[in-house]
């Protein structure tokens, strides 16, 4: 658990400095204290995670890539 | 800049971690997406189905993944001008990797809508296969972007 509360910290400093990336910090954080710590996952956070995973899976079924992966 | 490169190549770091995600169980609680119940007039919640936790570990990793390519990707996209005068070479190097998460990405969607149609063990064999995947493509993001940190820690 040290180990995983020292990523944890330095995630959260490097999150803090760099508001843009606190989705995903949050994300890292619930899974690692989910897998880890045997933390309940919502069922709030739940349904944010399969939302998001339903809405990616037909966005990407019906052929819409984000610009960022696209070869300008 | 230097404070959004650090903190991609912090978060850069987790992938290491989400590799063993496949072969551990969560506590999902009822009522969720992934373990769907029912509860009664008297509150009594009874439970629909098994939870679906080794979905959830999936979900969970590949988006973890996805978004942190995302924002290498993204990063690169919006700093273009600036980051090509401190390496030339980071667009085509990560324009190598563009069609290459493309094309995870979709096998990834059509790998999850199969295993949601048809739950089985060779299905989300395949999907934490395609997860491995993108995983494994974050080391090489993750190069692309460590020359032009320590070129600004170097200047500052």
């Amino acid at each position: 658990m040290d180990v995983i509360a020292s990523l944890i910290s330095l995630i959260k400093l490097a999150a803090g400095a760099a508001p843009a990336a606190k989705q995903v910090y949050e994300d890292a954080k619930t899974i690692f204290a989910a897998l880890f710590a045997g933390k309940q996952i919502t069922a709030e956070q739940q349904d944010a995670l399969m939302k998001w995973s339903d809405a990616h899976q037909a966005a990407t079924l019906a052929g819409q890539v984000p610009p960022e992966f696209v070869v300008e | 800049m230097k404070t959004k490169l650090g903190t991609f190549l912090a978060l850069l770091a987790l992938i290491t971690l989400t590799a063993c995600t496949g072969c551990k169980s969560v506590n999902l609680a009822p009522g969720g997406a992934y373990n769907p119940a029912t509860t009664n007039a008297a509150g009594q919640v009874t439970l629909n189905a098994a939870p679906e936790q080794a979905l959830y570990v999936a979900d969970a990793s590949y988006k973890l993944a996805y978004d942190l390519l995302s924002g290498v990707l993204k990063f690169e996209r919006d700093n273009r001008a600036e980051l090509a005068k401190i390496s030339p070479k980071i667009k085509t190097n990560l324009d190598k990797i563009r069609p290459v998460a493309v094309d995870i990405d979709h096998r990834w969607a059509l790998a999850r809508a199969a295993y949601k149609a048809n739950p089985t063990p060779l299905g989300l064999t395949t999907v934490q296969q395609i997860i491995a995947e993108i995983q494994r493509l974050i080391p090489a993001a993750q190069a692309e972007l460590t020359p032009v940190y320590s070129s600004l820690n170097r200047t500052n």
